[in-house]
């Protein structure tokens, strides 16, 4: 329950910083706050790296997010807490994520060679989540094998 | 057996999550909210040289808008599609361009067409376009695409770059006050942006996109070694036999 609970917490503040940088891709926002300095997040956001399959990197962060915020949340109502398909959801959207995540910062530090200061926070935010399902996934384990969870 | 969970984290004995959890909830909404309303301005306000207008940036297709580099009877034509902001351009610039202007379109061998493709209206791409065609009255585009490119990474996120490309003009060889009067008067904003509509009608969706001889490049070509086949096998033998 607290380990769904922290995952939405962070899929809402991820969702609001996808939501900035897609803005910013609208061309709602003019720029972004991204600190000085030659590597900054417009470089990155408007590389050919920042669209996949068509559409903004952002979007699908909106969209998983989202998606992963919705599923937390039902995840602690009694009436979908237990049902398996919660946790199987969360964990398929957590190795997605992680996977992406893993691919995007690849291209920053070893294509781009520059680092967007939000897309590392994004980064932080999945990979917490994916660590957060991970775990869950031990103390099923431990419940499977007759223990107490 | 159904088991008790004792672990309730933070579920009352009604179940469900407590009013902390939508507290928190609520809190981030509000934070994040104040967040998006406070970050909209942006890091810095983008200055265009003057509010572009929209007369100018509206323009039909024109293939003639493109700059020239080479011989106009060069047996192979290669048509280059790029964004001055765009990070792929400057390392193909930097890897490949200026090594195959070198070698082909120096020796009479390619003609070289460069589109402007600015990807947003709301970079500094079009500046950037502005400031290498000013160059181009005095016969210095190729120098100022150059040094503009090798820079990339100093002006790109500028709010207002105008200084950086004064330097670069100076830098490229142009009378920096005549390079100024045509920037400031944005008269090549209409070619810019007819140069792109062509590279619309012709399906750009990325940059670079080179066409060599109205072919579309497959993106793993671009590369020197591929480009090079790629130009060898279109230019015409010179030891065939027979006149046309």
């Amino acid at each position: 329950m607290r380990r769904r609970m922290a995952i939405a917490v962070l899929a809402l503040i991820g969702l609001f910083i996808s939501l900035y940088l897609l803005f910013y891709h609208l061309g709602w926002y003019g720029g972004l706050v991204c600190g000085s300095g030659a590597h900054a997040c417009e470089y990155v956001q408007t590389s050919r790296y920042a669209r996949f399959l068509g559409w903004p990197v952002p979007g699908w962060g909106v969209a998983w997010y989202a998606s992963v915020f919705g599923i937390a949340l039902l995840g602690v109502q009694p009436t979908f807490g237990d049902h398996p398909w919660t946790g199987r959801l969360l964990s398929l959207l957590a190795v997605g994520g992680l996977a992406f995540t893993i691919y995007l910062t690849s291209v920053e530090l070893f294509v781009l060679r520059a680092v967007c200061r939000w897309c590392v926070g994004s980064a932080a935010i999945t990979t917490a989540i994916f660590a957060l399902v991970a775990w869950g996934w031990g103390k099923e384990r431990e419940a499977s094998g007759g223990r107490e969870a | 057996m159904a088991k008790r969970n004792r672990k309730s984290g933070g579920r009352k004995s009604s179940g469900g999550p407590g009013k902390t959890f939508y507290i928190v909830l609520a809190l981030v909404v509000a934070v994040g909210a104040v967040a998006l309303f406070a970050l909209r301005g942006g890091g810095g306000e983008r200055t265009p040289v003057r509010p572009m207008s929209v007369a100018a940036l509206n323009q039909p297709a024109d293939p003639s808008a493109g700059i020239v580099a080479g011989s106009a009877d060069a047996p192979v034509t290669l048509a280059e599609f790029a964004d001055y902001t765009c990070p792929h351009c400057a390392e193909f610039t930097r890897m490949t361009g200026r090594a195959l202007r070198q070698n082909y379109v120096e020796t009479g061998k390619v003609k070289w067409i460069f589109y402007d493709f600015p990807l947003s209206r709301k970079t500094n791409a079009i500046p950037a376009a502005l400031a290498a065609r000013c160059a181009s009255d005095q016969g210095k585009y190729w120098p100022m695409h150059d040094i503009l490119f090798a820079n990339q990474l100093e002006w790109v996120t500028s709010g207002d770059p105008r200084g950086r490309f004064e330097d670069y003009a100076g830098q490229a060889g142009v009378d920096v006050s005549q390079w100024k009067d045509c920037y400031e008067s944005q008269k090549y904003l209409p070619r810019i942006m007819a140069s792109r509509a062509y590279g619309d009608q012709l399906g750009v969706d990325a940059t670079p996109t080179l066409f060599l001889n109205g072919k579309r490049v497959p993106i793993r070509q671009v590369e020197y070694g591929s480009l090079e086949k790629l130009i060898q096998q279109a230019t015409p033998s010179e030891s065939s036999t027979g006149s046309p």
